[in-house]
């Protein structure tokens, strides 16, 4: 039994033939086309043509696909503390797949509305309240978005209490309920609304641009690249004893997607965990990380850590910064030499070192009159091994070197891995195997493991970037 | 009768957790809606907490004595925040030395606290203050 997984990513259109046969999956081919962002449906065709050819003809085979081509899932969140129930909201967008487009906190503002009136997401994920809890903030926000021109998918996902009157407020527009996502301050929930999230990505997000025309001919629906990937990394830590946890770096020319797989333990017994707690399968992204499209803004964020990297190498800094401004402009440049294949790895290197510096938690130690005391907020990765370094760039480079400053600028510890095995998606079969785990989801899991590369994680130059 | 809601907490870096579970567990029996913070919590995330919550009384604990020091300003951030007109309790070890309580609580009603409570203060009639303050 033969099956096809594509991936629609907005430069590349990748595409995988696999074949599972007594229990197990094997990859058979791989095939690359340049995604056609006018009519995705022609480069999906090309894909599925250089991937089936000589065995069947096109579309007689189980396809499953995914897509973060036209910029992904747009999801604006709200919620009233900024600490609570707006971060709450905003993990629950980004564990969904989606992108966090805006944030908002507390009461929404006219210039709140215009905003996002000129942002115009596809979802408002409308949080707030604990169950029972705050009723005023609730109430006025959503007078403000019944008062709106809006048209975007409204979930809400706040106070079980004043669900009928939101209802009411809002009755006219596209509403969804699901349960609250944080129904008490130390349980959060996020559960439903990411279900119908993807809900209603498989229903209105996917038209147009081709799309459409790609459901027709193979009878399936697409899910958001990101979840995808989300839901396939639940599955390894699932399914796997080995893989209980680890991270996962997906960096693409405009983002950088960190994932972490480990409940969220604090450092030893001494520590209190505050702030809410976060999912066991976390996802960021850094929308200021990117490989092309952002790598002029990466050259500002990193621009210290780049300077010393260069400066490690032997190369010169105002030749790197020739080569960022070059590729800023040409999303599907291909580094040729040696000099910019170091250059990419660089720039790699300081994408996965800022984004797993923001991911991770951080300790605070305060000195008291009973003695030190350790104040956790985030998770603690530092007992985590397994890295996995995916997507377009990490599939293709050597393993970056992940400088890790284990201590922040307000002199706070960070929760880094403290030692690395590197793994690298060689064949950048990740994506198109979240969407194979949802026909075979052990043996997708099984055949992912077993192709990554495990390699040496090395430095710049004759440094090494690995503390140990 | 409405239901009370009340946020619960230990201040500053204070790490005493016993009186805070007694307190926990009294009011939870009592039929209160409790939303308990535990130890080292900030003014910040007290308040961030009664709003999320739509709580009507904030109940501060300290033990370690430096009370005082901790809850400067309290009242203000609550003001701040919007939700000056909740009701704030305080009480356990709050300062340092021999100090007469009618001295103690004259400081931090001064603060804006609404009520001053002694370690060994009878939890049924702190109950009954607070359904009394709440109505």
């Amino acid at each position: 039994m033969d099956c096809i997984s594509v991936d629609l990513g907005s430069t590349y259109t990748k595409g995988g033939l696999f074949s599972f046969h007594e229990g197990s999956l094997k990859l058979v081919s791989r095939a690359t086309v340049p995604t056609t962002p006018f009519d995705l449906s022609a480069g999906f065709n090309i894909c599925i043509q250089a991937l089936s050819k000589g065995t069947q003809t096109d579309y007689d085979i189980p396809i499953v696909f995914s897509s973060s081509a036209l910029g992904g899932l747009r999801i604006a969140a709200l919620g009233i503390v900024p600490d609570v129930t707006m971060k709450m909201a905003k993990l629950t967008a980004l564990s969904a797949g989606g992108r966090v487009s805006q944030v908002f906190s507390y009461k929404l503002t006219e210039d709140d509305l215009v905003s996002l009136e000129q942002e115009d997401p596809d979802i408002i994920l409308f949080a707030g309240g604990t169950d029972g809890g705050n009723e005023d903030y609730i109430h006025h926000n959503a007078r403000v978005l019944a008062g709106s021109t809006l048209k975007s998918s409204i979930i809400y996902c706040g106070n079980r209490t004043m669900k009928t009157e939101v209802g009411k407020i809002l009755s006219g527009r596209e509403i969804h309920f699901t349960a609250n996502i944080l129904p008490a301050l130390n349980e959060p929930a996020p559960e439903e609304a990411r279900e119908k999230i993807r809900e209603i990505f498989l229903e209105k997000i996917v038209y147009g641009k081709g799309l459409d025309r790609i459901i027709e001919k193979t009878g399936t629906r697409p899910v958001p690249t990101p979840l995808g990937m989300y839901e396939y990394a639940g599955l390894i830590s699932e399914h796997s004893d080995e893989w209980k946890e680890f991270c996962m770096i997906d960096m693409g020319g405009a983002t950088t997607d960190f994932y972490s797989s480990c409940r969220e333990s604090s450092v030893s017994e001494e520590v209190v965990i505050r702030g809410i707690r976060e999912p066991d399968i976390k996802r960021t992204v850094e929308g200021d990380m990117g490989m092309r499209i952002n790598a002029l803004t990466v050259l500002q964020t990193a621009n210290r850590f780049l300077r010393e990297a260069i400066l490690r190498t032997g190369l010169d800094f105002e030749e790197f910064e020739c080569f960022v401004q070059k590729v800023s402009e040409k999303p599907d440049f291909l580094p040729s030499g040696k000099v910019e294949k170091e250059f990419d790895r660089i720039l790699a290197s300081a994408c996965v070192s800022v984004s797993a510096e923001r991911h991770a938690g951080r300790v605070e130690s305060i000195y008291t009159s009973g003695g030190r005391v350790k104040l956790q907020t985030g998770k603690n990765l530092s007992g985590v091994k397994k890295v996995i370094g995916s997507g377009g760039y990490l599939s293709r480079i050597n393993a970056p070197v992940w400088q890790r400053n284990f201590i922040d600028d307000k002199g706070w510890e960070i929760l880094l891995p403290q030692s690395i095995e590197y793994y690298r998606d060689e064949k950048y079969l990740f994506p198109l195997l979240g969407n194979i785990a949802r026909l075979y989801p052990d043996e997708s899991v099984v055949l992912g493991i077993d192709e990554l590369k495990k390699e040496e994680l090395s430095g710049f130059g004759g440094y090494s970037g690995n503390p140990e | 009768m409405k239901e009370i809601k009340i946020v619960l907490g230990v201040i500053g870096s204070d790490c005493h957790a016993v009186g805070n579970k007694i307190l926990d567990n009294f009011f939870t029996e009592a039929g209160v809606k409790v939303e308990n913070l535990g130890v080292m919590v900030t003014q910040d995330e007290f308040i961030d907490a009664a709003i999320e919550t739509g709580a009507m009384a904030i109940l501060v604990s300290s033990l370690y004595g430096h009370g005082e020091i901790d809850c400067i300003g309290f009242r203000e951030k609550c003001v701040e925040r919007g939700l000056g007109n909740i009701i704030l309790y305080v009480g356990g070890n709050l300062v340092i030395g021999k100090q007469s309580l009618t001295n103690v609580e004259k400081v931090f009603l001064g603060m804006g606290f609404d009520r001053v409570f002694t370690p060994d203060a009878d939890l049924p009639s702190v109950l009954k203050m607070l359904e009394m303050d709440t109505l």
